[in-house]
């Protein structure tokens, strides 16, 4: 077996992270950097960029460079949300197997677990050169809120970039476990994760090494993208005013002010103010330049609607852990989006300190990735938890490369354990355009359970099993995940014929979903297959 | 600590032939004396001791999935308990002590009339009519959380 990384993947940027003997080490890119762009370029010549390389090729080829693929893996492609996703991209989304979304590139189809497999084999390449040991295994995180398809179509990438994942873990929870691990804490701490395309908050119980998820919520189509969306908006319409060209219409022109609006936005969080001129906007054959003045408060008054929606989703985490604000001893910040000041002020008013600082939001979830993974592969030493080290010189090689540091097992590896809970209610449809809920949102996984339903006609020899999830009593109000057919019932009179239905979420927060005869002898068994999940089962 | 492998295989040994009789205090490994609150400690004691991602390469593939299979059913009698203490347990499980809460105030009077006649039909051992008037209050009251730890409470011990 090779060596065990953490992964990181977001939807913006991704990182990865191992535990070694001596603390966890972040893996670098070719030009040394720790932060590796979620972005895979494909070139005409059939080359494939992947990371900083890719990311520059972004207005050079709108249409082939692809990003923010974690917001379409698996989705419904026909999925209202998605579809409003999909109409800021300048690069085409088709509907391919089982509903998933399918890249076009030209005549060429790309799933996107193809694409996440891009990202994830570049992260591993760096592992491997920086480490000089080759690496099968792999904790990638996840936003807490992924649906079962989203973190089917995760295992997938994962398998597709030669990696055996060992565990899908939340995004959040990773962050506890590299905030509290190995410091004997007895704490209760809230996790605010605000990356570039998806929200999530949960309330951890921290006691030693126990880390048990109290509740968590969250947005998947909630992030720092909107934010660039928001401000690019602002920049089009100034097009519009002051240039008289409307370039909503133009994807590369779009493509051009939206990494504008990014640099603006991050420029803003350190100034007041930021003033400047974009220039190279390619409009009918000629460059133009647009000047541009954007303070402060007026970004606040643009993204003021999301950050409202943040902090509405933190108080009804609150509300459903049954915590009073007083009973939160740290706020764990996780994301790029938690740098906007007034992302910060919002959060240090609802609750009264300001989040902890010496956390690193970019890094702090690769970390606690690579932490679990160590402590699942056996490798994880005690008390290594905080201590990342300092980054290694671009051109150097890890001094464990060297076997300056020896590899081993430790004989004692520490083994913190991660309690954490279903973030959905998962649920059936009844009579009458009803639903009745299987398993409820914030429960302790994994879990188990078993409902007994009937028969509603006499002689029925099929039942269908619609399967949803959300939190609504009107089964057509929820987002559908499936149907499960049950075949060759026994002849009987309604009601006489009863019906298992189990529905299983496990370690890594799949749903498994099995319906049985529960009297004749011959069980008959189904399984679930959900919507825009990878046709080959990643389980 | 966490248990040794062989420890982890005689308690499968011994808690999967009776999986469906057991009750969340017996999951949980709590005496029927235990006070509203003690749910959480021993949900952690059994996950130090035999949480399935302490044995991934300890157990075999299958001796995992029975691992994952039993603890899911603890996690499940912690969640039970977990909201049926959040409503200070529901007096119609029969608890130790005298239940603190007032179901006059948990719940309408419609659902208190059917929350009563559950109560009658529990004490006459027809679990059956017991749920059907808990189903009936909770369709009265959606907002009981009484009711729906009562209902939870029955459903389980079945």
């Amino acid at each position: 077996m090779g060596l065990a990384v953490g992964i990181d993947l977001g939807t913006t940027n991704s990182v990865v992270a191992v535990a070694t003997p001596t603390g966890v080490e972040f893996a670098l890119g070719a030009a040394g950097e720790r932060i590796h762009p979620s972005v895979v370029s494909y070139q005409p010549d059939g080359q494939v960029m992947v990371g900083l390389d890719a990311k520059h090729q972004r207005a050079d080829f709108p249409t082939t460079t692809i990003y923010s693929a974690k917001r379409l893996i698996g989705q419904n492609v026909r999925a209202p949300l998605v579809q409003l996703a999909l109409s800021g991209l300048p690069f085409a989304v088709e509907e391919g197997p089982n509903q998933q979304a399918v890249i076009a590139l030209g005549e060429r189809r790309v799933t996107i677990p193809e694409v996440s497999a891009q990202v994830l084999g570049h992260l591993k390449a760096c592992a491997q050169r920086q480490l000089g040991q080759a690496v099968t295994d792999a904790v990638i995180t996840v936003p807490a809120n992924f649906t079962d398809a989203q973190r089917q179509a995760t295992k997938e990438a994962g398998r597709l970039a030669g990696l055996d994942v060992m565990r899908l873990l939340n995004e959040p929870t990773a962050a506890a476990l590299a905030y509290g691990f190995g410091q004997h804490k007895d704490e209760v701490v809230a996790v605010f994760d605000f990356g570039g395309g998806t929200f999530d908050v949960s309330l951890l119980a921290i006691k030693d090494e126990v880390f048990e998820v109290l509740a968590t919520d969250g947005d998947f189509f909630l992030g720092g993208d909107d934010v660039d969306r928001a401000v690019a908006e602002f920049l089009a319409a100034e097009m519009n005013r002051l240039l008289r060209v409307d370039p909503r219409r133009d994807p590369g022109l779009m493509t051009r002010l939206s990494i504008a609006a990014e640099e603006i936005k991050i420029h803003l969080s350190e100034v007041t103010a930021a003033e400047g001129t974009i220039d190279g906007l390619l409009h009918r054959g000629r460059a133009l330049s647009l000047p541009f003045r954007l303070t402060r408060p007026q970004l606040d008054e643009l993204i003021r609607g999301y950050v409202d929606r943040t902090i509405e989703l933190t108080r009804n985490v609150l509300t459903t852990a049954r915590l009073p604000v007083s009973a939160i001893t740290e706020v764990v910040c996780v994301g790029g989006s938690t740098r906007i000041p007034l992302v910060r002020r919002r959060l240090a008013e609802l609750f009264g300190r300001e989040p902890a600082l010496r956390i690193n939001p970019d890094e702090v979830v690769a970390q606690g990735a690579a932490i679990q993974a160590g402590s699942l592969s056996g490798t994880m030493f005690r008390g290594g938890g905080m201590s990342t080290r300092d980054a290694v010189p671009t051109a150097a090689l890890s001094p464990l490369a060297h076997g300056d540091v020896p590899w081993a097992k430790a004989a004692e590896p520490a083994r913190p354990i991660l309690l954490d809970v279903t973030p959905a209610t998962l649920r059936i449809s009844t009579a009458g355009g009803y639903s009745e809920p299987i398993l409820e949102k914030n429960l302790p996984t994994p879990i188990e359970r078993t409902r007994v339903f009937t028969t509603a006609h006499d002689q029925q020899a099929r039942v269908v099993i619609e399967c949803g999830r959300g939190e609504a009593r009107r089964f057509a109000d929820n987002e559908p995940l499936g149907t499960l057919v049950l075949e060759g019932l026994p002849p009987r009179r309604r009601g006489e014929v009863r019906i298992e239905v189990t529905f299983r979420v496990d370690t890594d927060g799949i749903l498994h979903v099995r319906a049985r005869d529960a009297d004749t002898g011959t069980m008959t068994e189904a399984q679930l297959t959900i919507l825009g999940a990878p046709t080959r089962r990643a389980s | 600590m966490a248990w040794t492998p062989t420890q982890v295989l005689a308690w499968l040994d011994e808690v999967e032939p009776r999986a469906d009789g057991r009750s969340h205090l017996e999951w949980l490994e709590l005496p029927p004396t235990a006070a509203p609150g003690a749910a959480q400690g021993a949900y952690h004691a059994i996950a130090r001791t035999r949480h399935p991602d302490l044995f991934r390469r300890a157990l075999s593939e299958r001796e995992l999935d029975r691992l994952t299979r039993m603890y899911a059913r603890v996690s499940n009698a912690y969640a039970a308990l977990r909201s049926a203490d959040a409503d200070a347990r529901p007096a119609l499980v029969a608890p130790a002590k005298p239940a603190s809460i007032d179901p006059t105030r948990a719940m309408n009077a419609r659902a208190l009339v059917l929350y009563r006649r559950a109560e009658g039909a529990l004490r006459t051992g027809d679990r059956a009519a017991a749920r059907l008037n808990i189903k009936m209050a909770i369709a009265a009251d959606p907002a009981s959380a009484l009711l729906r730890g009562a209902l939870a409470e029955l459903d389980a011990d079945d």
